[in-house]
């Protein structure tokens, strides 16, 4: 154990040497006593005892050479050596670790939520051979499927190692009685979800096969998620057997799934999840389960068996698949369309990471700003090499000295590697803690009300590897040319007084402002670019005044009312609502804009032949228009101008002509140079029925229909008693308040509703607040990258003021010859300035081309402005060619007033 | 700041004190005092150790597991510094004994022919 003690010695700071010093004193107490007794004087006795043991010093040195851990010490001194350096200079050790923390806290915070969302695996045994059933020719957009094929397949799921499905994550409600509702995320599974998946309860047992079967007895089962149990049920125990109503259904929790199983879904977790089946006790008459048109609402996941390819397990899939297809047939489909659903074949995808839709939102902006925060680190980066490069400079002289006393160059060297190195570790450690701060916080940015984004961000190996490796290449960046910088130090420097040449310094910190600026330029113009995009999409014309207009979305579940009754029931509901004192306008609909659903029609004009395919190539087909059903009053409500015609009434009633209203877009699309009034149209049209022609009776201004960014479409207003899609059994009721915020009437219109029912479920929300949900993404770019261009600025400022502050001390002696031969302070201003004029130049001609050739990347997010913006470009070289004028302004202001007497005296 | 801190080459004479430390130990425990006075009276006062470097030898040979010391209470109830050799240190005076008799087999061959 030689080795241990020796490792505590060299840590402990003292080493053998400490008991040598009273092992060699004995040593000289005995030999003098030898001599004593051989008769010499007291005092000649200990020199001769002295001169024969040689020098003590050297021999104390010589033992701790022996200490085959001696460099361990050695780095442990030059820790603390650089800690006091580092102390003594509080400022200068405060902004490196703090831009290091920033820097590298941004990138391992936007690392993690690319980790969470495109690296991780589910958290699920063998995630590797989960692959997804899809459609080969819909691409991985549409691969969701009907009740009947899931049926199917699970009845050929020997073919696999188990084959499973799922819906995507759906409001549940679980208010045990009417009135606003209580939502929380849920899921409907198929019975073996969880044991394919190899997915353990946390409490209970997970849902099973026989959970899942239609018309079962018994109360269905429920399973809940770790979170919910805690939230909901604070934790319990004897959790199994509680009721939990869920949508009126009563159902009984089984078990609890474990903290970290969120489903299959990255981005989203669920609360509750019941079994398929349980959906037609929800929906009754409405359940997708029956839906003769094929209701494609489910993803179907397999497991591949071990050792079985993905290529042969598709082959097996494409052999069953005329059966299956066949059997799945949806009643409803066009016969034109029958061929193509019977020879669509089955494709399937490797899952291992989960499906996400978040992935394709968020995949290019998480790029975008890696980029970004990247690029702020190598501009922190570039800043603290000149930092360090100003305190070597200023160290010139110390380190000479060591030199010449002796000291290897590798030596000095290391000691400033070991400063570096302290620095990068504190920056990181600060920027990890940042870190885990900032990817939460991002990860609720991008959360909205009714879609929580939830992603699992805790520290892994990837992340710490990550950091790991940026503080590396942060360090080898900052840290070299310093290191070198002190190895070349000569002892003939410490003969001279002071050091007035610092050669090769300013050329490589010029080099390193130049690039500064640079990268600087091209995130202002980046931070430039998302803001205008923000901007413009704040500022598009929306159409319609959605200021003070409440939407209530109200759910007949739990009322039993008969379908037949359903139109009857919302227009006593919006008579009811309209009353509420405070109401100006009240009207029902079933799409409101930017409400996330549309609903699609596409117009045959008389003589035309008839289309049936909305879609083109995954786009809206020009034959295609958007529709909303709504009831009279509704354009009153979001106060849309009616610019020909008439609005619709209450005569428009379900045996009255069918008639519309359509947009101005419209107008001009179907009725180029003609009156559209009185024209007449169909829609599409069931197999085998008659079109059913609809009269045009007014036009009203575009609007917007779902999303800021579409252009003007078409789009069509029909009675909603003349529905043909059938009447829902939800409905939305938006309500105008006369005066101020729509919210201050809710209390008294929830009131009103359950007056009418009071086993109505609803729900509120302003549109005011939609329209801001809608381009929350846009908001969080244009704020990340604001703050984040900012912060660049403000690093080169720094950047800029220290190189022009240390040229100018540099200078001292030509500026006081020149000002006592009596240049005039302006010139000497405009000495300094002209040589940081031509740094910012260069900086900022490399920076524009920077930023023209990466602007295509981002060109997919903006909005109203073009990747190659000429006033955001000018307007970034502008504000950099300010902050480049302040930082450099106040040293040549110094450098102006210098007395020449003053240096005169320090020659 | 060990500033003068330069590596030593092994030499000849290093070993050669190792083997006689060693082969003092193997008599039984000493204290660094005893092990001088015992290597100059053996040697008829011919081998005259060089006092300032034996305790930092003592120390190498201890870090590297051939000798263990311990501080200890001796007859004339002084502190001193125990050494005794191990058996790392044993088998280590075996070998640069048996090398050091080669040496000087060859050494004696050489001198008689000459």
């Amino acid at each position: 154990m030689g080795w241990l003690r020796r490792l505590r010695g060299t840590l402990v700071g003292s080493t053998a040497a400490d008991g040598l010093d009273e092992e060699m004193q004995l040593h000289l107490e005995a030999r003098t006593r030898e001599y004593l007794e051989r008769g010499l004087s007291s005092e000649e006795a200990r020199d001769l005892a002295l001169k024969r043991f040689g020098s003590v010093t050297l021999a104390k040195e010589r033992a701790r050479d022996a200490d085959t851990l001696r460099w361990l010490a050695d780095v442990g001194q030059d820790v603390r050596d650089a800690w006091r350096q580092l102390r003594k200079a509080p400022a200068f050790a405060f902004v490196v670790i703090l831009s290091l923390a920033l820097g590298i806290g941004a990138n391992t915070a936007i690392f993690s939520l690319l980790d969470a969302m495109l690296l991780r695996t589910l958290p699920v045994a063998a995630p590797e051979r989960l692959v997804r059933i899809g459609s080969a020719s819909a691409g991985d957009r549409s691969s969701t499927w009907s009740y009947g094929i899931w049926d199917q397949i699970r009845q050929h799921a020997p073919m696999f190692d188990g084959a499973i499905a799922c819906s995507s994550i759906e409001r549940f409600n679980l208010a045990d009685a009417g009135g606003e509702t209580q939502p929380v995320d849920g899921i409907l599974v198929s019975g073996d979800f969880f044991s394919v998946l190899g997915v353990r309860a946390a409490a209970g047992r997970m849902l099973t096969a026989a959970d899942d079967a239609r018309n079962g007895a018994g109360t269905p089962a429920a399973v809940i998620s770790y979170s919910l149990w805690q939230r909901r049920f604070g934790g319990i125990p004897h959790i199994t057997g509680t009721p939990l109503v869920v949508e009126r259904i009563p159902f009984t929790i089984v078990g609890v799934a474990p903290p970290l199983f969120f489903g299959v879904e990255v981005g989203r977790a669920f609360d509750v999840a019941i079994p398929i089946a349980a959906e037609s006790l929800i929906h009754g008459k409405d359940s997708r389960l029956n839906e003769a048109g094929g209701w494609s609402f489910l993803s179907i996941l397999s497991r591949l068996k071990p050792g079985q390819s993905r290529e042969d397990a598709t082959a097996a899939l494409r052999g069953m698949q005329p059966q299956i297809r066949a059997a799945a047939m949806p009643a409803l489909l066009p016969p034109a369309l029958q061929r193509d659903f019977l020879n669509q074949p089955f494709s399937l995808t490797s899952i291992a990471a989960g499906m996400s839709p978040l992935r394709r939102t968020y995949r290019r902006p998480l790029l975008i700003l890696s980029a970004i925060v990247a690029l702020v680190l190598l501009i922190a980066c570039a800043n603290i090499a000149n930092l360090l490069l100003a305190r070597a400079t200023a160290r010139r002289h110390e380190l000479s000295v060591r030199v010449s006393l002796g000291a290897s160059r590798w030596r000095i060297a290391r000691q400033q590697l070991v400063e570096s190195v302290l620095l990068a570790s504190v920056g990181a450690t600060a920027g990890l803690l940042f870190a885990a701060w900032g990817s939460q916080a991002l990860a609720t940015l991008v959360s909205t009300p009714g879609r929580p984004v939830v992603l699992d961000l805790s520290l892994n190996w990837r992340i710490l590897g990550f950091t790991a490796a940026v503080t590396f290449a942060t360090l080898v960046v900052f840290a070299t040319a310093p290191a070198l910088r002190a190895m070349r130090a000569e002892p003939i420097d410490a003969m001279k007084q002071r050091d007035r040449d610092g050669s090769g310094h300013v050329p490589l910190s010029s080099g390193l402002v130049v690039a500064q600026v640079a990268l600087s330029l091209v995130l202002v113009v980046a931070a430039g670019l998302f803001v205008r995009t923000f901007e413009r999409l704040a500022a598009v014309p929306l159409g319609f005044d959605g200021d003070r207009v409440l939407v209530a979305t109200v759910n007949l579940y739990r009322t039993g009312i008969d379908p037949a009754a359903r139109l009857p029931f919302y227009d006593r509901l919006v008579e009811r609502v309209a009353a509420v004192p405070g109401v100006e306008h009240a009207a029902a609909s079933i799409v409101t804009p930017i409400g996330g659903n549309s609903l699609i029609d596409v117009v045959n004009l008389p003589g035309e032949a008839p289309t049936m395919q909305p879609f083109e190539g995954g786009r809206l087909s020009p034959r295609a228009t958007l529709v909303n059903y709504v009831t009279p009053q509704w354009f009153a409500a979001y106060g849309m101008t009616i610019r020909a015609g008439r609005d619709l009434t209450d005569r428009d009633s379900a045996s009255a002509e069918p008639v519309v209203v359509v947009n101005e877009s419209f107008a001009r699309r179907f009725f180029p140079n003609r009156n559209p009034i009185g024209a007449t149209f169909a829609g599409l049209t069931p197999p085998g029925a008659v079109p059913v022609q609809k009269t045009v009776v007014g036009v009203v201004a575009d609007a917007i229909y779902d999303s800021l960014r579409d252009e003007p479409v078409p789009a069509m207003f029909a009675p909603l008693r003349q529905a043909h899609v059938g009447v829902p059994q939800h409905i939305s009721v938006s309500i105008r308040s006369a005066a101020g915020s729509p919210t201050t009437v809710a209390h008294d219109v929830a009131s009103a509703l359950t007056s009418v029912d009071r086993d109505l479920t609803f729900s509120f929300r302003a549109v005011s607040d939609q329209v801001r949900t809608s381009i929350r993404q846009e908001r969080v770019i244009a704020l990340l990258s604001g703050f984040f261009g900012l912060l660049a600025l403000l690093i080169a400022g720094i950047g800029l003021y220290g190189v022009t502050s240390y040229a100018v001390s540099r200078r001292r002696g030509e500026m006081s010859v020149r000002i006592a031969l009596g240049a005039p302070p302006a010139s000497i201003i405009g000495l300094v300035l002209s040589r940081v004029c031509r740094l910012v130049a260069v900086g900022v001609a490399i920076g524009a081309i920077l930023s023209l050739w990466a602007a295509r990347f981002v060109s997919s997010l903006l909005f109203g402005v073009r990747p190659h913006d000429m006033p955001t470009l000018f307007g970034a070289v502008v504000v950099l060619a300010l902050v480049g004028l302040v930082a450099a302004w106040l040293p040549a202001r110094r450098a102006s007033r210098i007395d020449p007497a003053d240096v005169l005296r320090e020659i | 700041m060990a500033i003068l801190h330069r590596k030593k080459k092994p030499d000849a004479l290093q070993g050669t004190l190792d083997l006689l430390v060693l082969k003092t130990l193997s008599r039984g425990p000493q204290h660094g005092y005893g092990i001088a006075s015992h290597i100059e009276a053996v040697s008829d006062d011919v081998l005259r150790v060089e006092e300032g470097s034996l305790y930092p030898a003592l120390h190498r040979m201890e870090q590297a597991g051939w000798i263990a010391a311990d501080w200890q209470i001796t007859e004339n109830n002084r502190r001193a510094r125990l050494y005794r050799i191990t058996r790392a240190g044993q088998k280590r005076l075996d070998e640069e004994q048996e090398k050091w008799d080669r040496l000087t087999r060859a050494v004696g061959k050489v001198l008689r022919f000459a």
